[in-house]
């Protein structure tokens, strides 16, 4: 996972400016478990820190693709630290020696192939300055987000799903601030998820042992980007394909991905039909504030 | 200059399964330090 978030944030640039953001990423993951960690012991905590997740992701939302990819792996950590496992030492050798890992591959990529990608990223201070635009909106957001992200889990976890925060991330994948950016997000999300749980579930069953499954993981990665870019749905469909055959890659027992089918459609879902009533409830507040505080002057 | 899909892809595919070939290589059990 800290694999793919840095190399979601690797916009190109200096050797320096990569191992920043992606050394950001390593820094955002163990946060969220450390934070996770901290709260797991309480059930009312953890709401607490799950819609502390919500409000980091609303405020960085409007930033940079590369602040929302932080957010979500922060708020991916805090999942992980709060509902699964303790935070270790161990874990934060292994989430900073990937990320050197995937900073390696991005320079030595582009050294070996005598390309280097310039830097696709605004200056730090734009990406601020974009954070800080549209205040009111931005607030409102966060609220929307503090109750969105509790409530996805909540129901994930009260409909006795098995990987509740699926449905948290689902939500932080799919909710933008803009209705159209996000109705097409959960569109793409639904159908992808369907499609690769699909091909992953057939896979595993037709094809199943270590090799295979191995094989079937390079092609997911393969296909990731060019599936993308033909359509959104199937680029989710590789990478979420990827992501259950890597379950069943490492589980201890044969099938268990097979097993996660239904939840991982289930929990994706919660979070996309959250977000939908989390957007129309975002906008209700945001036109009551705005009148509000057009109706009192001096504001 | 942007990078061409296919070198995207190939970039893409290194960097996220190698971490899990490495796990399934040296890792005393599945799941080794992907604990969750």
């Amino acid at each position: 996972m800290t694999a793919i978030a840095a190399y979601g944030v690797d916009n190109g640039g200096s050797a320096g400016l990569r191992l920043a953001w992606m050394g950001a990423v390593g820094v955002a993951i163990i946060a969220g478990a450390g934070i996770g960690s901290l709260v797991a012991a309480s059930h009312g905590f953890t709401i607490v820190a799950f819609a502390f997740g919500g409000v980091v992701y609303a405020l960085s939302e409007s930033g940079h693709q590369a602040t929302l990819t932080l957010a979500r792996f922060f708020c991916f950590g805090l999942a992980i630290g709060a509902l699964y496992m303790r935070i270790v030492p161990l874990d934060i050798a292994v989430v900073f020696g990937f990320v050197l890992f995937t900073w390696a591959v991005s320079a030595g990529w582009d050294f070996f192939s005598r390309r280097w990608r310039p830097a696709e990223l605004p200056a730090l201070r734009a990406i601020f300055n974009a954070m800080r635009a549209r205040l009111l909106e931005r607030w409102t957001f966060a609220i929307v987000l503090a109750i969105a992200v509790p409530v996805s889990y909540l129901i994930s976890n009260a409909t006795g799903q098995q990987k509740p925060y699926w449905a948290m991330l689902a939500l932080v994948l799919v909710l933008r601030v803009d209705f159209h950016s996000s109705r097409k997000l959960m569109v793409e999300r639904f159908v992808g998820t369907m499609l690769g749980v699909t091909i992953a579930a057939l896979y595993a069953a037709l094809l199943p042992g270590q090799l295979p499954l191995t094989i079937g993981l390079v092609l997911a990665a393969l296909a990731r980007w060019p599936a993308q870019q033909r359509h959104g749905a199937l680029g989710v469909g590789a990478i979420t394909a990827f992501v259950m055959l890597m379950i069943e890659l490492v589980a201890s027992s044969q099938g268990q991905a097979i097993g996660l089918f239904a939840a991982r459609v289930v929990d994706t879902a919660i979070g996309c039909g959250v977000a939908l009533l989390a957007l129309l409830l975002e906008r209700a507040l945001y036109w009551a504030a705005r009148g509000w505080l057009r109706a009192t002057p001096g504001l | 200059m942007s990078e061409s899909l296919s070198a995207r892809s190939i970039r893409f595919a290194i960097t996220v399964t190698a971490p899990i070939a490495l796990n399934l290589v040296l890792g005393p059990q599945p799941g080794w330090f992907m604990r969750w």
